[in-house]
């Protein structure tokens, strides 16, 4: 070994804490270096001077100190918690931006309304899904099938005008799902004289208007709902606590969506409401209210138990008391996903001029496939009364309507469900399977 | 039971039996300990600290977790070893918590001391008519001492620990936690360390 090497050794030299190997190999190497000697002397000087270091004595009375303190079940971490406030900045920082975010985690998670997926939200997702390649296809599409292709029959011109305002809008309008192109594209192929509802276009419009808004400020919104156009899978919604991205106007049906409308005429809506309750009631059965934005038809479900769906029609039809009459509704055997082509018929020779302006004007919002399938069988009564329709429409539309469930090879929202800026003024509860959910409306008569 | 504090505890008694006795609810056992092991407590803790009220109440804290966790101890080692670890740990505490305030541990030779009598500066004992060669060498270890108190406390507990209290790099390992290894590349960086800064006193 060398200087260096030795001098490292040297401080366990001086402590007697070589291994003996290496101790023999130290003192043979300082036997011949003056200069190693030295630095061992001065190494020994100062461990020597360390031991001769004066020792403070410890106060007088320290056993009784200590005898006192354990009396007092004094513990030496008693302080730590004083230590908390005091940490170093290095240490203090991270820790108060870990708990700070801790803090606004739980908030975002106590804030954030919880799933809704509402026709709007769909649209959202549809949007937010749709692939780059998806986008880069839908301006293709859209001119292929629209102005330029030959539509058969042209109810009316602002119609057309809208719809075609909405094929060659914003992207958005576009996205919407390829069922509904599918459907409308068939639908014209076939000859058959196909409306744009003509609450659609300003419906889905609007529905993009808000659509984006829900992507803007709804973040955090997650919807489940199918991006293809088939059935909307609504959750119901629960208490948003007030920050959920406003929805009026969409009518959270779900899969509680109603198989079948019964359209009653009544001075009060509530003796309906009431009556329906009692009845549905003695079946098992219960009533939804939902509060509705404006316009004087008034609206609710009965949830019944399946097999009591008849006896609840003919019962409730019964006990009508005059001069609440029946418009439609209860005699039809419903098929749940099939489009009830007589009821719709019977609607549209039966709706009073008053729904006209509610249907018209209530911006509906829904966007889906299925929305679009089926307000062609809705709007029959409209057309009709606009005078532009032949008095077939009704059964004409009606077809295609099935013909376009069929296509869609999923269930449907049943084309009889009028779309109307209802509220759920609160939430529905799921459905049992066994169960099937009716509308009542009630429609105010003499105005 | 009667209870006999004496500071001369025979040194026969071993600590170990002291130790056990304690465990078995002797309370004049535990007071036999800290008689005999209060200077080492407290100078340990003075070295750490370099104040004399921190080192009291470190080392009085000391003994206070003795007393509260004898149980605990195992007796695989010496009894030394394990108060100078409860020492170390606490005296290493309250040095971060004088830190975290800011307070800087200086070197205070006339520091008061609280004694019976009230509060008086502590001094270094000096030899009366000291020759020339006793002069030198207290003046030699008042330089180190402070030189030793300028030192890193790493360092400072090392050599405090090995030629104060003349502990093995093994106990030292076990009282600072760390490996026979460290203690001794460490002891060997500070006595460096310490000679470089006593240039042309040695």
């Amino acid at each position: 070994m060398h200087c260096p090497q030795i001098q490292t050794e040297l401080s366990a030299y001086v402590d007697g804490e070589l291994p003996p190997s290496i101790r023999a190999e130290v003192e043979a190497h300082i036997e011949g270096c003056p200069h190693c000697q030295e630095h061992l002397a001065e190494l020994r000087r100062l461990a020597e001077g360390v031991a001769a270091l004066p020792k403070p004595q410890p106060a007088p009375q320290f056993l009784a100190a200590v005898r006192r303190k354990i009396a007092h079940g004094e513990t030496p971490e008693q302080k730590n918690w004083i230590d908390l406030l005091f940490r170093p900045v290095w240490m203090k920082v991270p820790i108060e931006a870990v708990a700070l975010a801790a803090i606004l985690v739980v908030a975002a998670v106590l804030v954030t309304p919880p799933r809704r997926n509402t026709a709007l939200q769909t649209l959202a997702m549809n949007r937010k899904e749709s692939t780059p390649a998806e986008r880069a296809a839908a301006p293709a599409n859209a001119p292929a099938r629209s102005p330029a292709q030959p539509v058969p029959i042209v109810l009316n011109a602002p119609v057309k005008a809208k719809e075609e305002a909405v094929q060659n809008g914003p992207l958005v309008a576009r996205e919407e799902s390829a069922a509904a192109k599918a459907l409308q594209q068939r639908a014209r192929e076939s000859g058959v004289r196909t409306f744009a509802p003509p609450i659609s276009a300003p419906a889905r419009a609007d529905a993009r208007a808000n659509g984006r808004e829900a992507l803007t400020a709804g973040g955090g919104i997650a919807g489940a709902g199918d991006t293809g156009g088939g059935v909307v899978s609504h959750d119901f919604g629960v208490p948003t606590f007030g920050l959920a991205v406003p929805v009026s106007g969409i009518v959270r049906y779900g899969e509680r969506q109603p198989v079948e409308t019964i359209v009653v005429e009544a001075k009060d809506s509530s003796t309906v409401l009431v009556h329906a309750g009692m009845v549905a009631n003695s079946l098992g059965g219960k009533v939804e209210t939902f509060k509705r934005a404006g316009g004087a038809v008034q609206s609710f479900f009965v949830e019944l138990p399946t097999e009591n769906v008849t006896a609840f029609k003919a019962q409730f039809a019964n006990q009508l008391v005059s001069p609440s009459r029946l418009i439609r509704g209860t005699g039809a055997a419903v098929d749940r996903f099939s489009a009830p082509a007589s009821s719709a018929s019977a609607a549209a020779g039966t709706l009073t001029e008053e729904r006209k302006p509610q249907l018209g004007d209530q911006p509906s919002r829904q966007t889906t496939a299925a929305a679009t399938a089926s307000s062609g069988a809705v709007e029959v009564p409209f057309v009709r009364e606009e005078k532009t329709a032949p008095p077939d429409v009704a059964k004409q539309t009606a077809a295609p309507n099935k013909q376009q469930f069929d296509l869609g090879g999923s269930p449907l929202t049943p084309p009889s469900v009028p779309q109307r800026p209802l509220e759920p003024e609160e939430p529905l509860p799921a459905a049992a399977s066994s169960t099937t959910v009716l509308e009542i409306q009630v429609v105010t008569p003499g105005r | 039971m009667n209870r006999v504090i004496t500071p001369e505890t025979p040194a026969e008694v071993t600590d170990r039996e002291l130790v056990v006795r304690c465990r078995a609810g002797d309370e004049a056992a535990f007071d036999a300990l800290v008689l005999r092991h209060r200077e080492r407590a407290f100078n340990i803790a003075y070295s750490l600290l370099l104040n004399h009220e921190d080192a009291t109440e470190v080392a009085q804290d000391a003994f206070v977790k003795v007393y509260r966790s004898i149980s605990e101890f195992r007796g695989d080692c010496e009894f030394t070893t394990w108060l100078y670890q409860i020492v170390v740990n606490l005296a290493r505490n309250k040095r971060r918590w004088w830190m975290r305030r800011g307070r800087k541990m200086t070197v205070s030779m006339d520091c008061p001391v609280e004694t019976t009598d009230g509060e008086m500066t502590a001094q270094v004992a000096a030899a009366t008519d000291p020759p020339d060669a006793e002069v030198a060498r207290a003046e030699f270890v008042r330089t180190l001492e402070e030189r030793i108190a300028g030192l890193p406390t790493r360092y400072r507990e090392v050599l405090l620990l090995r030629n104060v209290e003349d502990m093995s790099y093994e106990q030292i390992a076990v009282v600072l936690g760390c490996s026979v290894g460290t203690v001794k590349s460490r002891i060997a960086r500070a006595r460096e360390a310490l000679r470089q800064a006593m240039a042309g006193e040695l």
